[in-house]
């Protein structure tokens, strides 16, 4: 069986065009189980009050025809009330409004209610980028996709560390927002293998709008083979483990490769510059495990307003940004030496809530 | 082009083409002109003294045209957010900010201006502020609001209240919270919250000081007899909406000082690191912010009963249900805040009950709208540009009213929440619904407060212009967000297929801009070019319309109008001389009945 | 409800000079109480008098239904934080001075009372009733004030601030103890989780509490005082009073400027709106007082 690598940053998942295989001109395909019950809702009204749009425009074209006014001279008719067209205009309505709240008050409870024996998986939101654990500790970053087994109900357990997200998987029709302090959970079970882009929909700051992840249904066979260990690929290269990790820890969001100035420095040609007033003074191995563990002692003028998280890191994971953004700078390696543990599990067997502890 | 006809009543004394006004009764002391400085003030000192006389005037209609021209501004402003926002998402940005025109931040900035400046600077009060001002009075027959001065301070704090927020956009660029303030993000945020958040509070005080006014001189002002039930449907949505403004916005007065105190003392109530509650703050901003949509459709729902009324020359129908479902939703209104946070982690419990009430809530609003379209039935329906408004708002605000449902459904919100779904459904109803409300009665009182008539052409043009922008701009966005397009986004990397909808989105944004722009040059035009307006160029049967001189004079009315007909009793205008007949009531000064009938204007 | 009635001006009368501008108020008089001519201060866009001053009322009426509101909003978040943390709520509020909160009680019950006796002495065009009255409410205003200003004082003293500034240490003595007073309540000493009582019912609606801040060996290792979410009671406790603080400040200023504008003589059973007015907010003040009180010093 092959093994799964992780997803690059950059690629594009799931869909590429508007019209793909079931997709519709107002929903996605239907990737859960349970699509197919908001759906119906959606579509009945949908085209319920499509019709009763309908309705309502006939009669104003034909009001508008029928009695336009001719001349200034044009005097109405005389018109009465009918008891019996208002009550049935007040009737109709409310048995319509009352069967969608039945029915989506039924399909609510149904699709949000998870199974009994649904497996659960932590997912950790953080600006800008998802992470998820395992039950066994293995921690996956939303770029790199999130593997679950295909027909298996799963369960996330989803809390925040900063400020509010929500998650979203439009093909799964699921979404609830993910707050800090408290855990709130969305349900999903996918009937076909593929890969899902997830999306947040509470506005979260700066680059809200690049806070995705990946969902990657997978048989059963290769999920078994990939939880153990999660991503593991090997021994790697420092600068490919940099690269990776400037993906997968989402530093892409903030720290530009190219130069270009974000919401933090970039990390092109920034090696050996002087950084007067922090504690190394300049760009060296130490500066950047410093600014990765306590990023705020020292910020990078120009960027004074910023704020970022701490992260922890192992020393591999640590070394190999070093290496990156040595590489990036144009500066050679000290050394070639692989790198022994090159992936990102981490060995803490603590809940999420404990990694997901905002630092008080 | 519009000519005036005269009249054709063999009684008549007027000279052709003259305004028909008896003698004694011409609109000599407009209040334009009255009060004016004394004739030997010469120069800038008279310049200076008529900015004075306006600026401090206590008159409701020289304040209802205060706040016309601040709402317009910042309307404009809005306007121009929301292009810069469409312009951004027109491209899926490429390496190095290609097809990109700002970055994110400043992308982030411009929404929330967007929505906070459309929101509390426009929206708010513009209906109510400008047409509410101006006409209450007149239309339940008194010289003036109960608390003019009040008025007058509430034109002040509203101001006060914009200087704060533009105090935001001097400091740091304006605020990047979304406007609905959501903590604990505007926790820490760099910019500047506190400011906007005061600015909001302050403006605030300037709806409910509105607000008071209007109720109290509902109740206590009203002319002999003036009973509720003549009352014009536009008070009666006036009345309920200042009851709205009364109830709800201390609680967002409170909500924004509490997140201004989190901000400056760290408070903790919002703040989940202090155990707080950030839902607690969604709670107490809903609570306010969906009665204050209602503060903003329901002024909306009386003008539109108005243009009915006047342009089908027949009686709006079921005038009691429409009142009545106007106050229904008020007070309902109260009751369903909890329909923005059925994803936001309140307890599935109340999210089923806050769906059924707003579920309740549909359908005095589509009462309304039947009501709205059957009052056309057996009339003589004139399609004149606020018409056409009218009528464009019915077919926007039923599509926003049915994607409601679509929204207020539990299961289908679960898919639908946050996404262009709702942006687009929000637009059809604050967009299509009110804006539209406001347009078509800035025409249809344009006349009334300036005494000019608007160009019908260019009036048509604006009408079609929107129309066609508007459903380009706003109904491909329900299709982007049942797709799962998220709202608030800045660029969408992973959903480069929906570039094409984006596309069409944002050209339907640039027609709908310029629709809004020939609606500008259009008054610009009317005040140099207009021709004088007639007295009741539209055949209206409100006091505004047959008791008071276009423009109408400095105190409105020369003597108190003993009200003796409804208020969508047309016939009378064709009764020739006017008369109720009962003979003991003073004969009202009105131009337009003496003269026997509407002089309603040639459009053709 | 009835329009109220009124005779169609005479416009000989009332429109004599309503062509230049507002130069028309104040210059009807009506008799008093006391038999005396008074001006009735109608204005032009009323009707009369009685009209003018009902609506004047009403106009007060909604603007307290505001200050209710505004109170509102906190007497709600003071009643979700009690319920999701009720032990942090009884010990915190032992740190309150009941006996010097219902010495404020008294004070503002007693001018109230005073405030009263002033709208009663105008109505029976008695000028020094209503002079003497009004100041007899600012003294007493004035002394709430001061009252509060020690209370506040005490509590910096301790370390009592609001929310994340909160750090009185866990054995400091209570007020109670302090002022020799024996405690309403004993203090409660918090051993188990702080969320519970939300948190089975959160859980149950599918949709839990977490404690994600702190974990459960924390709080059970922290006092009830090492805790920020005392910060949160008397953040509310800040907030509630002082924005009541403010309200009797501006009180004090209004009731001033009736007491100015009385000494003048500007008031008179015919026409004393003003003092009316500032009567019904004053007792709106004392009302929500009533209210804070208990719910802050006392359960």
């Amino acid at each position: 069986m092959q093994s799964i690598a992780p997803l690059a940053a950059d690629s594009t998942v799931g869909r590429s065009e508007f019209w793909v295989d079931g997709a519709s001109t107002w929903l996605p395909p239907q990737s859960s189980t349970t699509a197919h019950e908001i759906d119906a809702l959606f579509y009945f009204i949908l085209y319920s009050s499509t019709i009763l749009t309908l309705i309502v425009l006939a009669a104003m074209i034909y009001f508008i025809v029928k009695y336009r006014r001719k001349s200034h001279a044009d005097r109405p008719q005389e018109v009465h009330e009918s008891k019996w067209l208002e009550i049935s205009w007040i009737v109709v309505p409310t048995l319509l409004v009352m069967i969608v709240f039945f029915w989506g008050f039924r399909a609510y409870v149904s699709t949000t209610v998870p199974p009994a024996n649904a497996y659960e998986i932590d997912v950790v939101g953080k600006k800008w980028n998802w992470t998820f654990q395992y039950a066994n500790g293995v921690e996956i970053a939303g770029q790199e996709g999130l593997v679950v087994p295909v027909n298996t109900p799963i369960k996330l357990r989803m809390t925040s560390v900063d400020v509010l997200h929500s998650f979203f998987v439009p093909e799964f029709r699921i979404k609830h927002d993910v707050l800090p302090g408290r855990y709130s959970y969305v349900w999903f079970e996918a009937p076909e293998e593929g890969i899902y882009q997830v999306v947040c929909t509470e506005y979260c700051g700066t680059s809200h709008s690049d806070m995705g992840a990946r969902i990657r249904v997978v048989s059963q066979g290769e999920f078994n083979e990939f939880l153990p260990d999660g991503y593991s690929t090997g021994p790697m290269m420092p600068v490919a483990m940099g690269e990776r990790m400037h993906a997968a820890q989402g530093c892409n969001a903030c720290h530009s490769i190219d130069g270009s100035p974000g919401v933090g420095p970039t990390w092109q040609n920034i090696w050996g510059e002087p950084r007067p007033g922090s504690e190394q003074g300049v760009v060296n191995e130490e500066y950047v495990y410093e600014s990765i563990a306590n990023p705020n002692v020292y910020k990078t003028p120009g960027y004074e307003s910023g704020n970022m998280a701490p992260y922890e890191l192992d020393e591999d994971q640590l070394a190999g940004i070093a290496a990156y953004i040595r590489q990036l700078s144009g500066a050679m390696l000290p050394s070639d030496t692989l790198l022994a543990v090159p992936d990102i599990v981490t060995d803490t067997t603590a809940s999420a809530p404990d990694a997901a502890a905002p630092v008080e | 082009m519009a000519t005036l006809t005269q009249a054709p009543p063999p009684q008549t004394p007027a000279r052709a083409g003259a305004r028909a006004f008896p003698a004694g009764h011409e609109p000599v002391h407009n209040y334009l002109r009255e009060p004016r400085p004394a004739d030997d003030v010469r120069g800038i000192a008279r310049a200076f003294q008529w900015i004075k006389l306006w600026a401090l005037s206590v008159d409701h209609k020289r304040i209802g045209i205060m706040y016309l021209v601040a709402v317009s501004v910042f309307f404009a402003v809005g306007g121009i957010l929301a292009i810069l926002v469409r312009t951004e998402l027109f491209f899926v940005n490429g390496p190095d900010g290609a097809g990109s025109i700002m970055d994110a931040d400043t992308y982030n900035r411009v929404f929330t201006m967007h929505g906070l400046v459309m929101v509390f600077l426009f929206i708010i009060p513009s209906i109510p502020a400008t047409m509410g001002n101006f006409l209450l009075p007149i239309m339940v027959g008194a010289k003036d609001v109960a608390f003019p001065r009040l008025n007058l301070l509430s034109l002040y704090i509203y101001i006060a209240g914009a200087c704060l927020a533009l105090m935001a956009l001097v400091l740091t660029g304006g605020v990047d919270t979304g406007w609905t303030f959501y903590t604990p993000y505007s926790k820490e945020t760099g910019t500047a919250v506190i400011w906007m958040a005061m600015g909001a509070f302050v403006m605030g005080f300037s709806s409910i000081l509105t607000g008071l006014n209007f109720i109290v001189t509902i109740h206590k002002m009203r002319a002999p007899g003036m009973t509720w039930n003549r009352l014009p449907l536009f008070l009666w949505s006036i009345y309920a909406t200042s009851i709205v403004q009364v109830l709800a916005t201390p609680v967002i007065g409170i909500t924004l000082l509490l997140l201004v105190m989190e901000r400056t003392l760290g408070i903790g109530i919002f703040d989940p690191a202090l155990g707080g509650d950030p839902v607690l703050f969604q709670h107490f901003f809903w609570f306010y912010s969906h009665p204050a949509v209602y503060i903003m459709i329901l002024p909306a729902f009386g003008v539109i009963s108005e243009l009915m009324g006047t342009f089908s020359r027949q009686k709006v129908y079921g005038y009691r249900a429409v009142a009545l479902s106007s106050v229904a939703i008020a007070l309902l209104g109260f009751l369903v805040w909890g329909h923005h946070m059925f994803t936001s982690g309140q307890s599935p419990v109340s999210s089923i009950v806050f769906s059924l009430i707003t579920f309740l809530i549909g359908i005095p609003s589509g009462i309304k709208v039947f009501n709205w379209v059957w009052t056309m039935y057996k009339g003589s329906v004139w399609l004149t540009t606020p018409m056409l408004y009218a009528l464009t708002f019915l077919f926007l605000f039923t599509i926003g009213g049915v994607t409601g449902i679509m929204v207020g459904a539990l299961a289908a919100d679960i898919h639908l929440h946050d996404t262009y779904f709702v942006v687009a459904h929000f637009h059809y109803v604050m967009m299509g619904g009110t804006v539209m409300a406001f347009l078509g009665g800035i025409h249809f009182w344009w006349p009334k407060m300036t005494g000019k008539l608007y160009h019908e052409g260019m009036g048509k043009l604006s009408a079609l212009l929107i129309f066609v922008g508007f459903n380009l701009t706003f109904f491909i966005q329900f299709i982007m967000g049942s797709q799962g397009m998220p709202r608030r986004y800045y660029d969408y990397p992973d959903m480069e297929w929906l570039q094409p909808l984006h596309q069409v989105s944002t050209v339907g944004s640039y027609v709908l801009g310029l629709g809004l722009l020939v609606v500008l040059i259009n008054g610009i035009w009317s005040m140099f070019k207009g021709k004088p307006a007639p007295g009741n160029p539209w055949g209206g049967a409100t006091l505004d319309w047959t008791h008071t001189t276009t423009p109408p004079d400095h105190h409105n009315f020369h003597h108190t109008p003993l009200v003796t007909h409804g208020p969508y009793d047309y016939n009378v205008l064709f009764s020739g001389d006017g008369q109720s007949g009962d003979g003991q009531s003073t004969p009202a000064p009105v131009p337009s009945i003496t003269a026997g009938g509407p002089q309603e204007i040639d459009t053709k | 409800m009835a329009t109220p009635t009124v005779t169609v001006d005479d416009p000989h009368v009332a429109e004599h000079g309503g062509a230049h501008g507002d130069g028309h108020h104040g210059a009807e008089l009506a008799k008093g109480y006391d038999g005396n001519m008074y001006p009735s201060r109608k204005q032009f866009f009323f009707h009369s008098s009685e009209q003018q001053f009902e609506a004047s009322k009403l106009g007060m009426w909604l603007f307290l239904a505001t200050e209710i509101l505004l109170f509102g909003g906190m007497f709600v978040a003071y009643g979700i934080f009690r319920a999701l943390y009720p032990e942090v709520w009884e010990a915190a509020s032992l740190q309150l001075d009941t006996l010097l909160g219902a010495a404020n009680t008294v004070v503002l019950l007693l001018s109230s009372l005073t405030m009263v006796w002033a709208i009663r002495g105008i109505q029976m065009d008695n000028r020094k009733v209503l002079i003497g009255n009004l100041l007899a409410t600012i003294f007493l205003a004035s002394a709430f004030l001061v009252v509060k200003y020690f209370e506040y004082e005490l509590k910096f003293h301790y370390g009592i601030f609001p929310g994340s500034n909160f750090e009185l240490a866990e054995d400091t003595q209570t007020v109670s103890e302090l002022s020799g007073v024996p405690a309403l309540e004993p203090i409660v000493v918090v051993e188990g989780h702080a969320g519970d009582a939300g948190h089975s019912e959160e859980a149950a609606a599918g949709d839990g509490y977490a404690e994600a801040a702190l974990s459960e060996e924390e709080i059970a290792k922290q006092e009830i005082f090492h805790e920020r979410r005392a910060g949160i009671f008397f953040a509310i406790y800040y907030m509630m009073t002082g924005i009541h603080a403010i309200h009797i400040l501006i009180g004090i200023v209004a009731i001033g400027i009736l007491a100015w504008k009385a000494w003048k003589g500007a008031y008179s059973s015919v026409w004393y709106t003003p003092v009316e007015n500032v009567g019904l907010y004053w007792h709106i003040v004392d009302i929500i007082w009533i209210f804070v009180f208990p719910l802050m010093y006392l359960i």
